[in-house]
């Protein structure tokens, strides 16, 4: 027994060092989950406008086009439910926060990323945010998401010295590439079916986070504005008619019943066109210039400045 | 808790330090500690489950002893057919009753009605098919006076819920196992090298073949209409290789753990497409099911006895029965039928234990004989397994129709270099391997150790490198 033991932990020693090894390089490589984390430890009391939400927000604002301090800490496949995780998580501190801007796109009542394909990256809400998004043990390490990624993170950084951020200082995303015609059109057909599935479980669950949202804020005399972020017509013409319908009832409800909501729908705002995207429901630099003065406008109007 | 996740990778090795050092040595600890582990296991899926488990156990245990307690055949009988019929019950509530529901008010709607019916909202107990027949045979077998009652309830519930067949089987006779678990077992350190050579091999087979093979049959069968017959032909072959995969390295992970603890548990799979006839096929894959038919089905019903037509019927009846075992679904009965009809010729010719050695034994290459034979016999399974994995009937000929039209002669629209160089790898070492217990059995064991330990590690790479989403086991929905 005494030598099966030993034959086994000599077997494994290597992998128990490599991987601590790993864990502990992979922690030290600078990402965006880390830096808008950083962020908000630091400067939570001075935000005065958060936006939140998934990837449409994430390139979507940037917050050197708003005239008040703001953050965007918003970031890819995020669901309603860690946006709301982010804002207690920090609850203490929000002490000059005036508007909490989310955007409530075609999937965002239909998702969790608790439970969808990009569940991988629960584990940097635990690790670099200290939320508790899941009780899976291993979502605590770097090491147990997907191995090839890891490996890609090593090399570009370690060897290849490239910077793995694609966040600004204030938290806006911008595309490193640009997509040629054919994939940009294909984009629309293929997000509108990915993000298409009405599943009454998860919107009920959604709505229980907007209605969460939306009386913390209320509790704390924020304003609280919903908007459906611009698409490419690619994307909204493939859209399932009864899932866009029940999203935008629901929030044209929820803001004519809550004073401290607003709702506004962009999805096919004229003011967009196709050089404003990146892909067919993502903005490009210059869209996510046009959508952040648009907001801005938006919340000036319902807030003026004294 | 899956095999392949990492709560499994925690798990084991607590069980098995707990259960060779501080039970030390001693039998009733070894058994209770595995059977409260086993039931942890089984808890972690849905702890509500665990009634319904642990009332299918009772139940079996006190009808086993009450059948050989029976002085009359009345009483006897009495205790067998309740038995089976609470046991059958839930499988029929849990398994098919939405089944039988939605066909119903589909045949009463062809004749105009539209009816509505209740359906349950209820989820599939996790291996409830396979301890089902656990229990069965165990009752059956007193029935049939071929074992004696097991009176000590731990020793039972173990045989029941033993953890690495709990969910997926192997699917246990009490004749194999329970002696097991009532024998002292020692620690056998070549046994415990040798399991966690076959768990290694079961976690590639499953990691690296089956979940990526899945990847692509999942995207096929699910676009089937978009893609050319080519491409359908490459979806149906991946799907062949995802659930062989999928399945045996299941078995080799529950096999290999089951001998950490010294125990044996039944062969499940002999390296099936290599089968030189459809009759070989069935006697080497899903074994323990395979044989469980032959024995509480088959053999009842007269088997191979009477006449030709008696033989057709009783081997009809098996596969039907095989087919809807596997699940609520016509796709799955005609899967079963479609066997049973490739599998005539052998009844007609009587050419169905033709084939019982190991194709071309003791050579390296097998003759043009045998390589027709093994293609005929896998392209045959091939067809089958579109059946299984298809939507339904419509979707399984639509498929079929577009893996034989004219399309199947263009270039493929999607090939997946990697994954089909990594399924022309598996199949040279499973051909190298195909004597032994499974295939890397005795691989390397004249080489030195730095080199075996390589190709280990080169598993271990393989298996952390391809491991994403973790892929629930096929076989688990059953």
């Amino acid at each position: 027994m005494r030598q099966f033991l030993k034959s086994t932990f000599l077997f494994l020693l290597p992998m128990l060092v490599l991987g601590i090894l790993a864990e502990f390089l992979l922690r030290h490589i600078p990402n965006d989950y880390e830096l808008k984390s950083n962020y908000l430890k630091l400067h939570t009391s001075e935000i005065t406008i958060l936006f939140l939400g998934s990837s449409h927000a994430f390139y979507g604002i940037n917050p050197d086009n708003i005239k008040e301090k703001s953050f965007n800490a918003a970031y890819v496949s995020q669901s309603l439910d860690l946006d709301d995780d982010i804002l207690e998580k920090y609850d203490a501190n929000w002490k000059s926060l005036k508007f909490i801007v989310v955007p409530i796109s075609y999937f965002s009542l239909y998702s969790s990323l608790k439970h969808n394909d990009e569940s991988w990256r629960l584990k940097n809400y635990e690790i670099y945010y200290g939320i508790k998004a899941t009780d899976d043990l291993f979502s605590h390490f770097e090491i147990f998401s997907r191995f090839e990624q890891n490996v890609d993170k090593l090399y570009l950084y370690y060897i290849k010295k490239n910077s793995l951020l694609s966040s600004s200082y204030l938290g806006w995303g911008e595309h490193k590439s640009v997509l040629g015609k054919a994939e940009f059109l294909n984009s629309g057909t293929i997000a509108a079916k990915r993000h298409t599935g009405i599943n009454e479980e998860y919107f009920a669950k959604n709505k229980a986070v907007l209605e969460r949202i939306i009386s913390f804020a209320k509790q704390r005399n924020i304003q609280v504005l919903f908007y459906t972020p611009p698409a490419y017509k690619t994307y909204f013409e493939n859209l399932d008619a009864k899932q866009l319908n029940q999203t935008t009832h629901l929030m044209i409800d929820l803001a004519a019943h809550r004073n401290n909501v607003t709702y506004i729908n962009l999805l096919k705002d004229n003011s967009f066109d196709i050089s404003d995207f990146h892909d067919a429901d993502h903005l490009n630099r210059f869209g996510a210039k046009k959508l952040s003065v648009m907001l801005d406008g938006v919340i000036q109007h319902i807030n003026p400045p004294k | 808790m899956l095999f392949n996740s990492l709560s499994f990778a925690i798990f084991l090795p607590i069980v098995f330090l707990l259960y060779w050092f501080v039970t030390r040595g001693n039998l009733k600890l070894q058994n209770r500690l595995l059977l409260i582990s086993s039931y942890f296991f089984y808890g972690c899926w849905d702890y509500r489950f665990l009634f319904l488990l642990i009332f299918s156990t009772l139940l079996d245990y006190y009808s086993g002893i009450k059948i050989s307690e029976a002085s009359s055949k009345r009483v006897r009988l009495f205790w067998l057919w309740l038995s089976i019929s609470i046991n059958l019950g839930f499988l029929a509530v849990f398994k098919y009753f939405n089944f039988f529901v939605a066909s119903f008010a589909d045949g009463i709607s062809l004749l105009g009605f539209k009816p509505s019916f209740l359906t349950l909202n209820v989820l599939l107990p996790v291996g409830i098919s396979f301890y089902t027949f656990h229990g069965l045979s165990y009752i059956i077998d007193i029935y049939k006076k071929r074992i004696k009652e097991e009176r000590n309830f731990i020793d039972y519930s173990l045989f029941v819920s033993f953890f690495p067949l709990l969910v997926a089987g192997p699917i246990e006779r009490a004749t194999h196992l329970l002696p097991q678990i009532k024998r002292e077992r020692t620690f056998d350190v070549s046994k415990a090298v040798d399991g966690l050579r076959q768990i290694l091999w079961g976690l590639f087979k499953k990691i690296v073949i089956a979940d990526s093979c899945a990847e692509y049959a999942n995207m096929i069968f699910n676009n089937s209409s978009e893609y050319n017959g080519s491409t359908l032909i490459l979806g149906a072959l991946f799907f062949t290789f995802q659930i062989y995969c999928d399945f045996s390295g299941y078995s080799d992970i529950a096999l290999g753990t089951a001998r950490l603890f010294g125990i044996d548990l039944l062969k499940n799979f002999a390296f099936p497409y290599f089968s030189r006839d459809i009759a070989e096929f069935w006697r080497r894959w899903h074994i323990s099911l395979s044989s469980w038919f032959r024995d509480y089905l088959y053999i009842p019903l007269g088997g191979s006895q009477g006449s030709i037509w008696k033989k057709v019927r009783n081997t009809f009846i098996i596969f039907l029965v095989s087919g809807f075992w596997h699940g609520a679904n016509w796709t799955f009965i005609v899967w079963g039928l479609l066997n049973a009809l490739y599998i005539m010729p052998s009844i007609f010719f009587e050419t169905n234990r033709r084939n019982l050695d190991v194709v071309a034994h003791g050579r390296v290459f097998p003759n043009l004989r045998e390589i027709i034979s093994m293609s005929v016999t896998f392209g045959l399974t091939v067809i089958a397994w579109v059946f299984f994995r298809a939507k339904n009937l419509h979707h399984a000929f639509e498929y079929l129709g577009g893996m034989f039209s004219t399309s199947a002669f263009s270039e493929p629209q999607i090939f997946p270099r990697t994954i089909i160089m990594l399924i022309v790898m598996f199949i040279l070492i499973e051909w190298r391997g195909r004597t032994q217990e499974y295939a890397i059995a005795n691989f390397g064991f004249h080489f030195p150790k730095p080199v075996r330990w390589a190709f280990y590690y080169t598993l271990v790479l393989a298996i952390v490198w391809f491991a994403g989403e973790k892929q629930q086991f096929i076989y688990f929905q059953f």
